[in-house]
């Protein structure tokens, strides 16, 4: 490993439980700072769950989780979106009756720094266009392609140093999907770290610097995405081929 | 399509005719037919019975009208006069149904069962009471049975023409006559309140002896009305403009030291008549105390001097003390203001005349003088304030004790209305047990205040406490949001009513008896008072309850643009994504259940110093129902829309006495009928309107393409 490289975010051992329900299992997840790290894995195997328990809405029930170098486990949702973690929920949720603009302001609640926000205002309208078009209207009104870019803008409006993405290609049109893994690149090119689970594994892998993918609670396969994209296993698996 | 059309008719009618037979059968028919509305024509039970024909054969023509022309595009598919033979239909039918019930009444006795099945209800539907005899004469079928029935129908028959045939008539005329036929139900429906707020001596006698009888409107008050609805209706849309004319008028004529001072004048008059109507008696002095001798040239300068130099003069050791004894000196300044007033506002229309006169005569072609616009909409939006404030301010000594008693209780209910609306209709938790915190306000006021030694103590002046009712109350709302903070929707729905039972049974049990006196509550809650100003009697409490209102209004408003409201906003839509966003939902919900507690337990305050005396069940879960119910007539989350609401459910059934008995049916229909007809509500907060209608735009773009594609379809078929 190169020594340039810095730890972002690092995943010990973490066992995760919805009561008596064991979901993860001796997860460890590594993810380097300015990479895209991407998390794949079948339906139902617990990737949703990995990033509820980094982002702190679930609590590991054994095993560490560390952030910048300190334990981020146990901490609330509100000191680690302080600290600089985001995240875009699966399924968008965007807030429906609120309008483009307010969304957006709701990403920036805990920041008072009004210059800073109008700056990312402005950045996000950059990655997004059609968002500026369309800040006086209810988000619920938008069209499904609009919310999951109305969902990412939100995320960065906290500024996050991670930003964590759970499926941001789900029920997207072919065109839509590379458009939204372009803009993925793009904001990791403007130096935000992050980790996006993805059903889309070709896609994935194909801007991904880091891949870990996940069975039934297990981590089974961690390498480089272009390992993985030549991972026998791998491709056989979730690559589409026989 | 003339079958589905008679199909449509039969239906409606047979509709039209089981409203009807319900109404007689809960007895709204009997009860409301002691009330006149036109004095020896009507009265309201037969309005109420005739109307229902009417809207029967008024719904059956706009039904027609869908079924014929579904998207309202093409006009030559609209329905035709000849259309209005499906209304008669359904009006026939509805005529028919009544004349079954007649029958049923008749032959059998089902009193049993149907207690207001009464003799006096079968004499109501033939018409033997309750109408004019003239009217009966118009179809003189003779007496008796079958002269009744068929007098019914006939009526129902008509009733249901005319219905269809207003809903052909162009929209504007269509408008005017059925407000006219509203406003003099209305005005009917008022006629008590009327009595009491007209009928003293003055010009305003001779106003009510013209519209009014005693009982209800008259034949000629019924009339003037419906000519006058008409006449205001068509001249309606030229009304703001006039207003705007004028304004302009005046700040582009009058130098603004004239404009200054007229208002520094009127404001003077106007502040020294409250000063009046609060401190030193109940009633305001007239415009000028000594109008009618100052026209008889008694006039003014040297009287008022004369009043000024009484006043100044005036015993000052008045054993009444406070501002009693300054009566004489407050009527001469209010004289000297008005005379001052009057002949400012005459000089300036006099200056106005003039320069229009001028205008005219040369031979420029801007007549009318246009100021800025900015200018000109600041004068607007200060003369507009001006003039709604000083109505608020006047209200109760204008109207009467009676109505200022129910705009007292609208009031209560506005206040409450804005604080439920904190916590339903901002943070999205659904309380069903608001009445809780109503009832700690009143009961914390009435303990810390109440003079009655057996409880309580403190003996704490009204504010004196209100700081420690506020903090209560808000702890209240704590302790009831800590356990269900993690309950949402229909569980937080149902234990939050459970609570405001406990709060009830609380209040009731022998174990706080010592503190809150069990079933008798609490007894000698002193009055309010501000200086020399004791807020006794409802015209004196209404200046409190607006004050309270107002703040409320203001603090609720500011929440909603505040970081704060966005929050809730957030967590109504999506708490765990708002939880993402870094809200920290549960330090927010108590807030709300805080915030709308302690703006809940001002109402209690006042409720209970009104009052005087307490009782717990006062405060059961109708208080709770009426805060919900108000907010969703108004439309959940709109300010202005509680307001509304307020006077809907609660100033409404206040003013008709009648009404009580069917207040929990009126408020039934009143829902029901906001689902199906307005489900956001009366004055909807601009988003949720927008969401709804949104839908409905969509439904109606895409009923119209059907439609198209239909019609297409035929074309291309036939
Ligand atoms: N709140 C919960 N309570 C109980 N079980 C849960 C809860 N949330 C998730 N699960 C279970 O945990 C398992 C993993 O869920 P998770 O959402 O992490 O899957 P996923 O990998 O994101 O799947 P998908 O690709 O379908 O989104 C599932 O079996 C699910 O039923
Ligand atoms: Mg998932």
């Amino acid at each position: 490993m190169q020594a340039d490289v810095r730890q972002m975010l690092k995943l010990c051992h973490v066992d995760t439980h919805y009561g008596p329900i064991q979901i993860l299992r001796d997860v460890n997840i590594d993810i380097n700072m300015g990479e895209i790290t991407c998390l794949l894995g079948g339906n139902a195997s617990g990737k949703s769950t990995t990033l509820r328990t980094i982002m702190g809405m679930v609590k590991p029930t054994s095993g560490t989780i560390e952030f910048d170098g300190e334990r981020i486990d146990g901490l609330s949702i509100q000191q680690l979106v302080k600290r600089g973690i985001s995240m875009v929920p699966e399924n968008r949720r965007i807030f429906g009756r609120m309008t483009v603009r307010e969304n957006l302001e709701m990403g920036s609640f805990l920041r008072s720094d009004r210059s800073g926000i109008r700056e990312d205002m402005d950045r996000v309208f950059g990655l997004f266009p059609r968002l500026k078009e369309r800040v006086g209207q209810l988000g619920g009104t938008m069209s499904g392609g609009e919310q999951q870019m109305l969902a990412m803008a939100r995320a960065l409006m906290s500024r996050p140093s991670l930003l964590l993405m759970d499926e941001p290609s789900m029920g997207l049109s072919p065109l839509f999907v590379q458009q939204t893994f372009d803009i993925i690149q793009e904001i990791s090119r403007q130096g935000t770290t992050i980790f996006v689970v993805e059903q889309n594994a070709n896609m994935a892998l194909s801007i991904a610097d880091r891949g870990y993918v996940l069975q039934t609670g297990e981590i089974v396969l961690d390498d480089t995405a272009a390992n993985l994209r030549e991972n026998k296993m791998m491709r056989q698996a979730y690559l589409g081929e026989t | 399509m003339t079958n589905s059309k008679l199909k449509l008719g039969i239906r409606m009618g047979a509709y039209g005719g089981v409203a009807t037979i319900y109404l007689c059968l809960v007895g709204i028919i009997e009860t409301f037919s002691d009330r006149d509305i036109i004095t020896g024509i009507i009265s309201l039970g037969h309005t109420l019975l005739f109307l229902t024909a009417l809207v029967t054969g008024y719904l059956n023509m706009q039904q027609v009208d869908k079924l014929i022309n579904p998207a309202h595009q093409v006009v030559e598919k609209a329905p035709k006069p000849k259309d209005t033979i499906h209304s008669a239909v359904a009006g026939i039918i509805t005529g028919i149904s009544l004349v079954i019930l007649v029958l049923v009444l008749d032959r059998f006795n089902i009193r049993d069962m149907l207690v207001n099945a009464s003799p006096k209800l079968f004499e109501l539907l033939l018409l033997e009471k309750g109408v004019t005899p003239t009217m009966v004469s118009l179809l003189p079928f003779g007496q008796g049975l079958a002269a009744g029935m068929l007098r019914l129908v006939v009526f129902s028959t008509v009733l249901g023409l005319v219905g269809g045939t207003l809903y052909l008539l162009p929209p504007t005329r269509r408008r005017s006559i059925m407000l006219g036929i509203a406003m003099v139900v209305l005005l009917g429906l008022l006629s008590d309140l009327m009595r009491i707020a007209l009928n003293k001596p003055g010009w305003s006698e001779g106003f009510y002896k013209l519209i009014y009888t005693g009982r209800g409107l008259s034949s000629q008050g019924a009339v003037i009305t419906l000519v006058a609805t008409a006449a205001i209706t068509s001249a309606w849309r030229y009304i703001p403009d006039s207003y705007t004319r004028v304004i302009s008028v005046i700040t582009a004529w009058l130098p603004t030291w004239i404009r200054i001072t007229l208002a520094s004048l009127l404001s003077v008059s106007l502040l020294l008549r409250l000063a009046w109507f609060l401190g030193i008696e109940n009633v305001y002095p007239p415009i000028l105390p000594d109008c009618p001798g100052l026209i008889t040239s008694n006039i003014s300068l040297t009287n008022c001097t004369e009043w000024i130099s009484q006043g100044l003069s005036a015993p000052q050791e008045s054993t009444e003390g406070g501002l009693a004894s300054s009566a004489p000196a407050v009527s001469a300044a209010i004289t000297l203001a008005d005379s001052l007033m009057l002949l400012g506002i005459a000089a300036s229309i006099f200056l106005l005349l003039v320069r229009t006169v001028q205008m005219s005569m040369s031979s420029d072609i801007q007549k009318w003088p246009a100021p800025p616009l900015q200018k000109l909409e600041r004068a607007q939006r200060l003369v507009t304030l001006y003039l709604g404030v000083a109505a608020l301010l006047f209200i109760p000594g204008v109207v009467g004790v009676y109505p200022s008693e129910v705009l007292v209780m609208v009031g209560l209910y506005v206040v409450m209305g804005l604080g439920l609306n904190i916590v339903v209709g901002m943070a999205g938790l659904l309380d069903l047990g608001y009445v809780a915190f109503f009832a700690v306000g009143a009961y914390s006021m009435a303990v810390l205040t109440t003079v009655d030694a057996s409880v309580g103590g403190a003996q704490l002046s009204f504010w004196g406490a209100l700081p420690l009712v506020v903090v209560i109350t808000g702890i209240a709302g704590l302790l009831v949001g800590a356990p269900v903070l993690r309950m949402r929707g229909d569980y937080l729905a149902i234990v939050t009513l459970g609570f405001g039972e406990i709060a009830r049974f609380l209040a009731l049990s022998d174990w706080f008896k010592p503190a809150l006196g069990g079933a008798q509550g609490i007894i000698k809650i002193p009055d309010i008072h501000i200086g020399g100003v004791e807020f006794v009697g409802p015209q004196k409490l209404y200046y409190l309850i607006l004050v309270s209102c107002l703040i409320a209004y203001f603090i609720t408003a500011r929440l909603k643009d505040s970081r704060v409201g966005r929050a809730w906003g957030a967590m109504r839509e999506d708490e765990q994504v708002a939880d993402v966003m870094g809200v920290n939902t549960t330090a927010y919900k108590l807030l709300a259940f805080a915030m709308g507690a302690l703006i809940a337990s001002v109402s209690g305050a006042i409720f209970a110093a009104k009052l005087g005396t307490i009782y717990p069940h006062s405060f059961n879960v109708q208080v709770s129902i009426t805060a919900l119910g108000l907010l969703i007539v108004g439309g959940i989350g709109s300010l202005p829309g509680v307001v509304v609401g307020a006077f809907a459910l609660v100033g409404l059934p206040e003013l008709l006495r009648e009404f009580s008995e069917y207040r929990m049916l009126f408020y039934g229909a009143a829902m029901v009928i906001m689902m199906l007809v307005r489900p956001q509500g009366l004055l909807p907060s601009a988003r949720r309107g927008h969401k709804l209608q949104g839908n409905e735009r969509d439904q109606d773009d895409w009923m119209r393409i059907a439609a198209e594609s239909e019609a297409a379809g035929s074309e291309s078929s036939g």
